[in-house]
């Protein structure tokens, strides 16, 4: 290959065409206006919005993050506008933005994540839906729904059964068989999956002997978890035949393609956004100049290539 | 809002927990307005992860200056940074002290709140505020005399300063919140507060302003992870139309005023 010619990073996952693997991470990219300040956000692959549930979430009280050996734990508790405000404010923004959305979707009940699902559907600017069944931080529905692979089918059933947009599943890695759920995902009609969500996790001040978070309990992100996620995706990618997108601990090209290398079609990118706005355009950058000084085309070939 | 990567000019322990630190940014510091504040961390991937939320404390020219306090390992790394380090700077955030012209500034200060009530008064002092019988007052506090801060320069800036320590060890023996409850029952002049300080001291002085019928605006702080209203990790509880509900402390505000603050969360 010519090395002035610039490699093709474009991806296609559950039919959607994204210039590059790397995606934004629910919940560390608020409703992508937010960073629009700090580059072009036409040049990522895919935006992924916060969770939105059917009526606004106001969260946990505070405090609500703090920072651990190479992660964060958080406590939000997935406050968000709720869909009809979702559509009404944020949507045009993102519509207008020319690369694909994907809208993160919660629920406490079966019936909710329909109702947001069947809401969301048909709208335009809404490429595809990610469903959240593995959120630690609230009290019903999310981790609860995602733990169980029969809870789980039946929420992606209930989702499929409502929209025809293509639908991503969110998945926890708190669960002992990560294949197990994965396939009942794919067998429900889930045309991908992402993973892994945060890893519930604790922190404690030993001053005032109380938790160090509002809510007790956290979900821990960032480089810390970048082994565990890997191993889960690599594992998730042999259990099933619907494309993967990775994500846990991303910073750096060289983390994104671990990613890769193992199977994953795409990754996301989450607690990175928060320390370097432009987290997501220096991995893009460095994939680039990964394939280029290696004489490689295609991202394509990049995808799954783990040696025994 | 920028993000950039700044060599650190000059860095400075003003005692044993707090540091003054400067960098140069033309772009930053002519943006920046009193009460905003920036996310700095030592350069790349180095630990701390997360950015901390720092109040600009001073602009002058292209400079751009911070106090940092050493309350964890996050700012006792920042502290322990040299002059040519790499500074990871993202700001200027947030919404800042909105300034009514008409009426008498009051600043309010416990403690480390004294770093970004100097910009302010500061940039009170450039503006012209200081009109014959309305000079800026500076309400200062802290345990001792250690925690009064930037006092040469709060003066230099031209404001009166009355001062408390509650061992008595600079000013009068007592809270700051004392001297400005002394002040406003003796004045006349319309006034306007505008504070920042531990939360116990914020809500006396909202408490006093209720009382009085002034406006006030007080400067919060809470932890964060972004600084740019994605993260949702700096609530603070705030009434609304609605009922109480959570405001972000990074965009909303970290100034508000103070009726809009639901003190006893």
């Amino acid at each position: 290959m010519n090395r002035l010619t610039k490699p093709d990073l474009s991806v296609t996952i559950a039919g959607i065409r994204m210039k590059n693997p790397v995606l934004t991470a629910s919940g560390t990219f608020g409703y992508g206006r937010e960073y629009a300040p700090y580059f072009d956000l036409q040049e990522i692959g895919a935006l992924v919005t916060k969770g939105i549930s059917l009526k606004p979430m106001a969260g946990n009280p505070p405090p609500r993050i703090c920072e651990t050996p190479s992660g964060m734990l958080n406590a939000i508790g997935l406050q968000n506008v709720g869909v009809e405000a979702f559509l009404r404010d944020k949507l045009p923004y993102l519509a207008e933005l020319g690369i694909p959305v994907i809208v993160n979707v919660l629920g406490h009940s079966l019936k909710e994540y329909a109702e947001v699902a069947s809401r969301l559907d048909g709208q335009r600017g809404i490429a595809a839906l990610e469903i959240n069944i593995s959120c630690p931080n609230v009290a019903q529905g999310g981790l609860a729904f995602g733990a169980d692979p029969r809870l789980a089918a039946r929420v992606v059933s209930r989702v499929r059964a409502v929209t025809r947009l293509p639908l991503i599943t969110k998945l926890t890695p708190q669960v002992s068989d990560i294949g197990c759920i994965a396939r009942a995902a794919e067998e429900a009609g889930s045309d991908a999956l992402s993973l892994i969500n945060t890893i519930p996790g604790m922190a404690v001040d030993i001053h005032t002997r109380r938790s160090r978070l509002g809510r007790i309990n956290g979900g821990l992100s960032g480089p810390a978890i970048k082994p565990v996620a890997l191993r889960l995706v690599y594992q998730a990618v042999q259990a099933v035949s619907i494309p993967v997108i990775g994500l846990g601990g991303i910073r750096t090209a060289e983390d994104a393609l671990e990613f890769l290398i193992v199977g994953a079609r795409a990754v996301q990118v989450g607690t990175a956004n928060f320390i370097r706005p432009r987290a997501c355009l220096e991995i893009i950058q460095g994939l680039r100049n990964f394939l280029m000084s290696r004489g490689i085309n295609r991202i394509e070939n990049v995808i799954g290539t783990i040696r025994p | 809002m920028f993000f950039q990567e700044l060599p650190l000019k000059k860095i400075e322990m003003m005692g044993p927990e707090v540091c003054r630190l400067g960098f140069a940014s033309r772009e930053i510091a002519g943006k920046a307005r009193p009460g905003q504040f920036l996310m700095i961390k030592p350069q790349a991937w180095a630990e701390p992860l997360l950015p901390r939320p720092i109040s600009i404390h001073r602009v002058q020219g292209g400079m751009v200056e911070l106090l940092v306090r050493v309350v964890g390992e996050g700012t006792r790394r920042i502290s322990s940074m040299r002059p040519g380090e790499i500074l990871e700077v993202k700001g200027p955030l947030g919404r800042g002290f909105q300034v009514d012209p008409q009426k008498v500034p009051l600043l309010v200060a416990g403690g480390m709140g004294a770093a970004p009530l100097l910009f302010l008064a500061e940039k009170l002092s450039r503006s012209g505020a200081r009109k014959k019988n309305r000079a800026p007052v500076l309400f200062i506090g802290g345990r001792t005399k250690k925690e009064i801060l930037a006092l040469k320069e709060f003066r230099q800036a031209g404001l009166k300063v009355l001062a408390a320590t509650e061992d008595g060890s600079f000013g009068e023996r007592g809270l700051v919140t004392d001297r400005l409850r002394d002040y406003l029952e003796a004045q006349s002049a319309e006034s306007a507060l505008y504070a920042c300080g531990p939360v116990g001291m914020l809500k006396a002085v909202a408490a006093l302003a209720l009382k009085e019928g002034l406006p006030c605006q007080v400067s919060l702080e809470e932890r964060m992870a972004c600084g740019m209203g994605a993260c949702l990790g700096c609530a603070v509880a705030r009434k609304q139309e609605e009922g109480p509900g959570y405001a972000k402390v990074c965009q909303d505000g970290p100034v508000f005023e103070a009726g809009e603050i639901v003190w006893d969360e």
